[in-house]
């Protein structure tokens, strides 16, 4: 904004001074354009591309507070899901300009574009940004995400690890199961009947990786499959959208070289 | 309607409820396509990093190179002599041996260098960090180039 005013008026005019003209000027609004999807199962038809203008200088500086305006002050149809507004729960999962990310982690682009908006890529829409999450849920259920431990293990004292074992679930266990990995995957797109995709991977391995589990051969023997697993193509799209900034191409790898040796 | 279906004993159940109860045999997508759900955008709207575009070069160079052995091969299966056929495009049309040179070392050499990157992570599981497959990524592309200019000028 103060530089969009500085070109304007073709003087240079300090930071501060800019920043107290704009709070007192009504004019001085920074309008931006979002482009959203919108799909109305109860009006049927076909999935259309909404815009909608916001004075950035009256809203929060993410994406999910851009879009909580939009359906405060302008359009209360707007359906998508949000909860925590700080990237631990995983909710607000959508595509912004072209890339899958968390929208309460996604700054607003630059006010000069027009942002677009779509749900996760290749999922079956419920309405607007709301994708059907079963099949990833089902998916995510099938690899066993819980601590399988020996039968007869003492169950009333602790099950210990050393530091050096913790220390290979870092990088595994932070997943909120946003999807934004797995949805980016052109191997998922195509294949999500059958294929896990790199979200429920990552878990698979989170448990393939922890010292106290007994049924790491079940665990390996469940993944070698030339769909369930071998669809990965090493694309690394997934990695690459991960708003944890987690690794799971790394981590599908680790399983492919563990059934390998 | 609605007495009729009671005094009968009739239980309604509209068909969409119906058509999403699972059965043993179908699968999520076939489910969910008699939802008239519809499927979100997905390839059209994706920005592709530079290591899904090197994956999908990959993918088109080992298409071209199966297309192009194939087609010399059953060309030469029919009794064509492919030397001579060579040779007789190279005399028709000489300002165009570069451009088929490349067109063919670049796929080649390309696919080589690929193939390598993909031995490489399956033998260590490493060098997959965004920014090293980032990096990689454009190295093929560069390195491939200058390999394939190489070769096509031999």
């Amino acid at each position: 904004m103060a530089a969009a005013l500085r070109r304007a008026s073709g003087v240079v005019v300090p930071r501060t001074s800019a920043r107290v003209s704009q709070s007192t000027s009504a004019a001085a609004q920074r309008i931006k354009t979002f482009e959203i999807y919108r799909y109305d199962p109860d009006a049927g038809g076909k999935p259309r591309a909404q815009k909608y203008e916001v004075d950035l200088n009256s809203c929060g500086p993410m994406m999910l507070d851009a879009l909580i305006k939009i359906k405060n002050e302008i359009d209360t149809t707007l359906t998508f899901r949000r909860s925590c507004r700080e990237g631990i729960c995983g909710s607000c999962a959508m595509n912004i300009d072209g890339t899958n990310t968390l929208a309460c982690l996604c700054a607003i682009p630059d006010v000069s574009t027009k942002t677009k908006v779509f749900p996760l890529p290749h999922m079956y829409v419920v309405k607007d940004l709301v994708p059907d999450m079963s099949n990833f849920y089902a998916q995510h259920k099938s690899v066993q995400p819980w601590l399988n431990t020996k039968p007869g293990t003492d169950q009333t004292v602790e099950n210990k690890q050393s530091k050096e074992e913790r220390l290979k679930l870092d990088g595994l266990y932070e997943c909120v199961l946003c999807a934004c990995c797995s949805t980016s995957c052109p191997s998922y797109w195509w294949n999500a009947d059958k294929y896990l995709g790199p979200a429920v991977l990552l878990q698979a391995y989170r448990w393939l990786a922890d010292s106290r589990d007994a049924t790491h051969k079940e665990r390996l023997a469940f993944l070698d499959d030339a769909y369930k697993l071998y669809r990965c193509h090493t694309i690394m799209n997934c990695s690459n959208a991960c708003p944890k900034h987690l690794n799971p191409g790394k981590a599908i790898q680790a399983i492919k070289k563990q059934l390998a040796h | 309607m609605l007495a009729l279906r009671r005094a009968s004993g009739l239980r309604f159940a509209p068909l969409g409820a119906r058509s999403l109860r699972p059965l043993a045999t179908e699968s999520y997508t076939e489910r969910m396509d008699k939802t008239g759900r519809p499927v979100s955008p997905h390839v059209t709207i994706y920005k592709f990093p530079a290591a899904a575009l090197s994956s999908i070069t990959t993918r088109i160079t080992g298409v071209m190179l199966t297309v192009g052995t194939s087609a010399i091969g059953a060309a030469s299966l029919a009794g064509a002599d492919v030397p001579a056929l060579v040779s007789s495009c190279q005399l028709a049309a000489p300002a165009l041996v570069p451009v088929a040179k490349v067109a063919i070392t670049y796929p080649l050499t390309y696919h080589w260098l690929s193939a390598m990157r993909h031995a490489y992570w399956d033998w260590t599981a490493s060098g997959l960090h965004i920014k090293t497959v980032r990096t990689t990524s454009l190295a093929l592309f560069a390195g491939a180039g200058l390999l394939s200019l190489g070769f096509a000028a031999i």
